[in-house]
C-alpha cells in the first residue's frame, strides 16, 4: 500500500512536471517565427495588397471608393494582361498611379506578378450569366453615338444618377474630369456590387444593354466632360498597344507613388467646367 | 572525513576565506536596513551578472563584423537550439537592469542615503548609472541592424554638433568617417571589454563603501545628519540594533533575485528577443528606426524641441544634468534624510519621472511622424464610403492618392501632424475647405498648384460628407438654416450635398 501510495505521489509528480514543460513550450511566444524580409523581397498577396492597394480598393479589395477588384464578374469581364498593365502603369489622369518599379513607383515586377496572381486565385469566382452575352471589356475604338446614349442615360439611369436622385450625379463634370472612358464603361457592366450597383444586365428594364448601349452611354458622358481633361482619350489598351501606352504613362507619372508631384496638366483647361458645376449648385 | 576537513582548512588558512566572508558578508548593518526599499541595489548587480553571464554565452556565436553581424543573429534567433532565447534573456536583463537601477538611484535618493558620509558612493553610482547607460547603446549598435545604423548615423550627426572638434569626435566614434566595418568593431570592444571592466571596477568601489562607510539606516523624521555627530550616531545606531548582513538582512534580497530572476526568464519566454530588425542597408529607406526604449525620451526630446534649443538640450543639458548630479551630496550633505521632511526631494522625482515617461510615450507613438504608408495601406473606412455620390467616392480616392492621408488620420488611421479629419464638415464649411486645401496655413502646405480644380471639387465633396449622423455639418451664416423639410434632412443626413 505505502509503495503505491509512492508511485502515486511519483506519477503526480511527472504529470506535474510535463503540465509545465508543455505550459512553457506553450507560452514561449516570444520565439521569434518570421524572419525580417526586405521590400523588395515580399510577394505575399496579402502583405502586398494590404500595404499598397487596400487604402483606395478597401481591405479584402472591396468596399473601397475605387472599382471593388474581389468581384468576380470584373475579373471575368477584364483580361489578365490589361488588369497587369493598369498596375504596372496607372492610369493617367485619374487616381490610380503607376506601380512598377520603371514607372516611378515601388513595385517589382515578380511583386506585380504577385499581385495578379493573387487577385485572380483568391477573387475569381464562376459567374454564371445564362443566355446574356457579356460585352467586351473595351470598345475595341468604337465611338459611341452621344445623342442615343443620353436617351438610354435618361431612361436607364436618371432613377440613380440624375439631379437630386438618391446615389448622385454621374453627369458631374468633376466627376467625369477624374475618370476614365474605361472606367465609366466598367462601372456600366460590372457596376458595384459592393455597393449596391446592379450590372449591365439589370439596369435597363426589359433587356441587358448591349455593347453598343454602353458604348453609347460612355460616349454621352464623355461628351459632357470638360474640353481637355486629360482621361477622355485616354484607353488602357490590352496586348499589342503596350509600347504607346507606357509613353502615356510616363507623361502621367506624377501621379506616381513615389512622388507626391501631382499632374498639373488639366489644371487650366478643366477650370471652366468647374466653375459652371459650382454656380450649379 | 576527517582528510576533506583537512584541506578545507588548509585551503582557508591560504586563502582567507572565512575571514574574507566575516568582513563582507558578516558585516554588521542596522537592523531598519533589512526592508524591502533596500533590494534594489543587489538586484541590480544580479542583473548585471546575469548580463555578463548571458554576454559571453552570446559572444561564443555573435560576429562582430558587418558583414556577418546581423546573420549570426538570425542564426541565433531560428537555426541555434535556444540561441533565441539567450539573446531575450540578454535584452530583458538590460531592460531589467535600467529599469531596478532606476528605482534603485530614486530609492537612495528619497532615503538621504546620498548625504554625509556617503558622497562617493553617491557619486559612483552616477558613474555606474552613466556607463550602463553607455551599455544599453552600445548593445542597441551590436544589433546591427536598421535601427543601430540609423542610430549610429543620429549619434554621429549628433557628435557633429561639438564645436571646433566635431568632426575628430565622430572619427574617433565611427572609427572613420563613416559606417563601416570598424565602427562595429570600435562598439564590440567598448560594449564586451572596456565598458563592463569599468563597470566591475566602479562596483566593487561602490561595494567596498558601503562596507567601509556602512549603509544607510532607515531614515527617521526629525533625525537630521550633523557632519560632527553622525559617525558617533551610526556607531551606537550598530552597536543597539546592528545585526549581520548575512544571514539577517539578505532573505529580502534573496527573495526579490528570485521575483527578478523569474521576471526576467518570463518576459524573455513571452516577449522574446527584440530585433534584429532589416539589415543595415541604408538603400533601405523605407524604415522607421527608433532606439531602445532607455533613449526613446531623448528622441521625443530632440523631435519636439524648437531648432534654436537643440545645442542646449544636446550638450548643455546633459553636462548641466550630470555635474547636478555629482554635486548633489555637497549640495545638500547634511540635513533631514526621511522623504518625509523632504518635500522638494518628492516633487523632483514625481516630475522627473512624469516627464520622462511622457516623453518616452510620446517616443513610443511619435506622432510627429508622418504615416508615410497609411495612404495605400489605410483603407477609408467603409462608413465613409456607403452611400455616397460619385464624385464624393471620387474625392476619397483623391484623398488617398495625394496622401492627404500621411498626415490626417481617418478613422483613427494615418498621421497625426494635423487634425484629424472624421468630423471636419462640422468644423469647416466648403469655402473654408477650399481655401485651406488651396492656401494651406498653419503646417500645412498650399496644394493649389497640386492639384486640379477637379479634384479640389471632388476632395472637398468627400470631405463635406465627414460628420457625425446627429451632428449637421457647419453653413455659411448667408444660407437658410435648412432647405429641405426637416423630416427629409432627418432621413438622410449623411451626406452634406443635400444641405448645399
Amino acid at each position: 500500500m505505502p509503495m503505491a501510495a509512492a508511485r502515486g505521489v511519483r506519477k503526480e509528480y511527472s504529470f506535474a512536471a510535463i503540465a509545465l514543460v508543455g505550459f512553457l513550450s506553450l507560452t514561449a511566444c516570444g520565439k521569434p517565427t518570421e524572419r525580417p524580409i526586405m521590400p523588395p523581397d515580399v510577394t505575399d498577396f496579402k502583405t502586398l495588397f494590404s500595404e499598397n492597394c487596400a487604402g483606395c480598393h478597401g481591405m479584402d479589395g472591396k468596399n473601397g471608393p475605387v472599382r471593388p477588384l474581389n468581384d468576380p464578374l470584373y475579373l471575368t469581364l477584364i483580361p489578365r494582361e490589361t488588369l497587369e498593365h493598369t498596375i504596372e502603369n496607372g492610369v493617367p489622369g485619374t487616381a490610380m498611379p503607376a506601380w512598377a518599379r520603371d514607372q516611378g513607383g515601388p513595385l517589382y515586377p515578380k511583386q506585380i506578378t504577385a499581385l495578379v496572381d493573387g487577385i485572380e486565385s483568391n477573387w475569381t469566382k464562376s459567374v454564371t450569366l445564362g443566355s446574356t452575352k457579356l460585352p467586351s471589356y473595351d470598345a475595341g475604338g468604337d465611338a459611341g453615338d452621344a445623342a442615343h446614349g443620353k436617351q438610354i442615360f435618361v431612361r436607364s439611369c436618371f432613377m440613380c444618377h440624375g439631379k437630386g436622385a438618391k446615389i448622385g450625379l454621374v453627369t458631374d463634370p468633376s466627376y467625369l474630369a477624374l475618370v476614365s472612358d474605361q472606367n465609366l464603361r466598367t462601372s456600366i457592366i460590372a457596376g458595384r456590387s459592393d455597393l449596391g450597383m446592379p450590372d449591365w444586365r439589370f439596369l435597363n428594364l426589359g433587356h441587358a444593354l448591349t455593347d453598343q448601349e454602353i458604348s453609347d452611354i460612355v460616349a454621352y458622358l464623355a461628351s459632357l466632360r470638360p474640353q481637355g481633361a486629360q482621361t477622355a482619350t485616354h484607353v488602357v489598351e490590352s496586348g499589342s498597344g503596350q509600347t504607346g501606352a507606357r509613353t502615356t504613362g510616363n507623361e502621367g507619372s506624377g501621379n506616381g507613388p513615389g512622388s507626391p508631384e501631382n499632374q498639373t496638366a488639366n489644371q487650366g483647361s478643366g477650370g471652366k467646367g468647374v466653375g459652371n458645376a459650382r454656380t450649379k449648385q | 572525513m576527517d582528510r576533506a576537513r583537512k584541506i578545507a582548512l588548509w585551503l582557508d588558512d591560504r586563502l582567507r576565506i572565512s575571514a574574507l566572508f566575516a568582513s563582507t558578508a558578516g558585516h554588521e548593518v542596522p537592523a531598519s536596513a533589512g526592508s524591502w526599499f533596500y533590494v534594489f541595489g543587489s538586484a541590480t548587480l544580479l542583473c548585471f551578472v546575469i548580463q555578463i553571464i548571458t554576454g559571453a554565452c552570446l559572444a561564443f556565436v555573435y560576429i562582430p563584423s558587418t558583414n556577418e553581424a546581423w546573420t549570426s543573429l538570425q542564426y541565433l534567433n531560428h537555426a541555434q537550439f535556444l540561441g533565441w532565447y539567450l539573446r531575450a534573456v540578454h535584452n530583458w536583463g538590460s531592460n531589467f537592469m535600467v529599469a531596478i537601477m532606476t528605482l534603485h538611484m530614486i530609492q537612495v535618493f528619497l532615503f538621504g542615503a546620498y548625504k554625509y558620509p556617503r558622497e562617493m558612493t553617491w557619486i559612483s553610482g552616477v558613474c555606474l548609472l552613466l556607463l550602463t547607460l553607455g551599455m544599453a547603446f552600445t548593445g542597441e549598435v551590436m544589433r546591427f541592424d536598421q535601427d543601430a545604423y540609423w542610430g549610429l548615423g543620429i549619434g554621429a550627426s549628433v557628435m557633429a554638433r561639438v564645436p571646433l572638434v566635431g568632426a575628430q569626435l565622430v572619427h574617433l566614434m565611427l572609427a572613420g568617417p563613416i559606417i563601416a566595418g570598424e565602427t562595429l568593431s570600435r562598439f564590440f570592444t567598448l560594449h564586451v571589454f572596456i565598458i563592463p571592466g569599468l563597470i566591475i571596477a566602479i562596483v566593487s568601489l561602490h561595494l567596498r563603501l558601503v562596507l567601509t562607510k556602512g549603509i544607510n539606516e532607515y531614515p527617521k523624521p526629525g533625525h537630521p545628519v550633523h557632519k560632527a555627530t553622525y559617525d558617533r550616531e551610526y556607531a551606537e545606531i550598530l552597536k543597539k540594533e546592528g545585526v549581520p548582513f548575512v544571514p539577517h538582512a539578505i532573505g529580502k534580497d534573496l527573495i526579490f533575485a528570485a521575483i527578478v530572476i523569474v521576471g526576467i526568464l518570463g518576459c524573455a519566454l513571452i516577449f522574446g528577443p527584440r530585433g534584429p530588425a532589416g539589415p543595415p542597408d541604408p538603400t533601405i529607406v523605407d524604415t522607421n528606426p527608433r532606439p531602445d526604449f532607455y533613449f526613446l525620451s531623448v528622441f521625443a526630446a530632440l523631435a519636439l524641441v524648437p531648432d534654436w534649443m537643440e545645442v542646449f538640450v544636446l550638450f548643455v543639458a546633459p553636462a548641466l544634468l550630470i555635474a547636478f548630479l555629482i554635486a548633489l551630496p555637497f549640495i545638500s550633505g547634511t540635513g533631514e534624510k526621511s522623504a518625509r521632511r523632504r518635500p522638494v526631494a518628492v516633487l523632483i522625482v514625481i516630475f522627473i519621472m512624469l516627464v520622462l515617461g511622457v516623453l518616452t510615450y510620446l517616443g513610443q507613438t511619435s506622432p510627429w511622424s508622418p504615416h508615410m504608408s497609411a495612404w495605400s495601406g489605410a483603407p477609408i473606412p467603409v462608413n465613409y464610403v456607403k452611400g455616397r455620390t460619385p464624385l464624393e467616392l471620387r474625392g476619397a480616392a483623391i484623398f488617398q492618392n495625394k496622401q492627404c492621408r500621411t498626415c490626417h488620420s481617418l478613422g483613427g488611421e494615418g498621421g497625426q501632424r494635423g487634425p484629424a479629419l472624421d468630423e471636419i464638415a462640422t468644423i469647416m464649411t466648403r469655402d473654408e475647405m477650399v481655401r485651406q486645401i488651396i492656401q494651406g496655413s498653419g503646417n500645412m502646405p498650399a496644394y493649389g498648384k497640386k492639384l486640379s480644380p477637379a479634384e479640389v471639387e471632388a476632395l472637398v465633396a468627400f470631405m463635406e460628407t465627414l460628420h457625425p449622423l446627429s451632428v449637421p455639418p457647419v453653413r455659411n451664416s448667408d444660407r437658410p438654416e435648412n432647405r429641405l423639410p426637416r423630416d427629409v434632412a432627418m432621413v438622410r443626413p449623411a451626406t452634406g450635398r443635400l444641405n448645399r
